[in-house]
């Protein structure tokens, strides 16, 4: 008697395990294993009518992926607190850190190449966010993606006081594909 | 007693898999910032100059003559702007008669007991009407306007004098004259 509810005792272990393996996220084929963002652009000099880029060397953002397996990093705006509605991917009016509400924002959206230039395209919003780049393990190395901005200033861009600037903060999302 | 050893044998595994099993991590964000500036700036262009139509008594008060005017008044700003104008008593025009034409010939004001208009010049203020033009301290503002870079708004001053019959006649050389200034500023 007692081998027999040891044996089924036994046998349902088991099969809650085997139920655990499949219920349970099975160790990941792929992996990002770190993702840092470092770098930002301020005091863009914007004459009006220029177009105006961050240079890699004083300027430089860099995106670092470390993945087991292939990855792709895309770029969005975020709209932080109190960012202008409508000013999805444009620079837009802040005091410091801070978004002032119903701001003004630059004419054109600000623009990301993951290569080297060869291709911009526009700051989208969170819900479709755009690829930069994409590539395969990587690990441990891993890979620098130097992205490039661009912000066309037009001559019709609206003047703001001396103790604001036009601002962006560009999120970075990397995920394995 | 079997059923109870069960359950909590499917708790431990539980937790044990929660623990034990590798997770995969789905991704991971980061930021940066942008930021710069656009100053604000403004200009004004004023150039030109302008007549007032041939007095007649019957059809006082006189206004400017528009289709002869060469006046060019341009503010240009990348921000809110205002217009204002005033008399700034230039070319040595006699203190007392800010706002009012004066006795002028050829290129100066007469500088020994010019004839002075009895009433000011007045000037059309954008959402008022015609206001006596007053001295450098009290600028009647003519206009107001938006961003309107890189092209600016041309503004078009509309001047309006009352004559009355008792005014000093001129020697036929003579005009009455006064010179506007005209100011830009934000707001």
């Amino acid at each position: 008697m007692k081998v027999t509810v040891h044996m089924r005792l036994g046998l349902f272990v088991v099969a809650v395990f085997l139920v655990m393996l499949m219920i349970c996220p099975a160790p990941a084929s792929a992996a990002i294993l770190s993702f840092s963002v470092t770098g930002q652009y301020l005091n863009m000099g914007m004459t009006p009518d220029t177009t105006v880029y961050n240079s890699t060397a004083a300027n430089g953002i860099n995106a670092t992926v470390v993945s087991d397996g292939n990855w792709k990093i895309t770029a969005y705006d975020g709209m932080p607190t109190n960012k202008a509605a409508g000013s999805a991917g444009h620079m837009a009016e802040a005091i410091g850190e801070n978004f002032v509400s119903g701001g003004k924002y630059l004419v054109n959206p600000l623009q990301i190449s993951g290569d080297s230039g060869s291709n911009y395209y526009d700051i989208p919003m969170a819900a479709s966010p755009r690829q930069i780049a994409s590539g395969g393990a990587n690990s441990p190395g891993g890979t620098s993606v130097w992205p490039i901005f661009k912000q066309v200033v037009t001559k019709y861009e609206q003047g703001v006081s001396s103790t604001h600037t036009y601002r962006i903060v560009v999120t970075f999302e990397a995920t394995n594909t | 007693m079997i059923l109870l050893k069960k359950l909590l044998l499917v708790v431990v595994l539980l937790l044990v898999g929660l623990l034990v099993l590798p997770q995969g991590v789905l991704a991971e964000t980061g930021i940066a910032a942008l930021s710069g500036t656009v100053p604000v700036s403004l200009s004004l262009l004023c150039t030109g100059s302008d007549t007032m139509e041939p007095l007649n008594y019957a059809n006082t008060p006189v206004h400017n003559d528009t289709a002869s005017s060469t006046m060019n008044i341009t503010p240009v700003s990348n921000a809110p702007w205002q217009l204002t104008a005033y008399d700034a008593l230039t070319t040595s025009k006699p203190a007392g008669s800010e706002g009012k034409m004066v006795e002028w010939v050829t290129d100066q004001y007469i500088a020994s007991s010019p004839k002075v208009f009895s009433v000011p010049l007045k000037i059309y203020s954008t959402g008022s009407s015609f206001v006596n033009l007053g001295a450098s301290g009290a600028p009647v503002t003519i206009q107001t306007g938006d961003s309107n870079n890189p092209d600016g708004t041309p503004v078009f001053p509309r001047f309006e004098q009352p004559v009355a019959q008792y005014e000093k006649a001129l020697a036929s050389a003579n005009t009455y004259h006064i010179i506007v200034t005209f100011s830009a500023v934000n707001t």
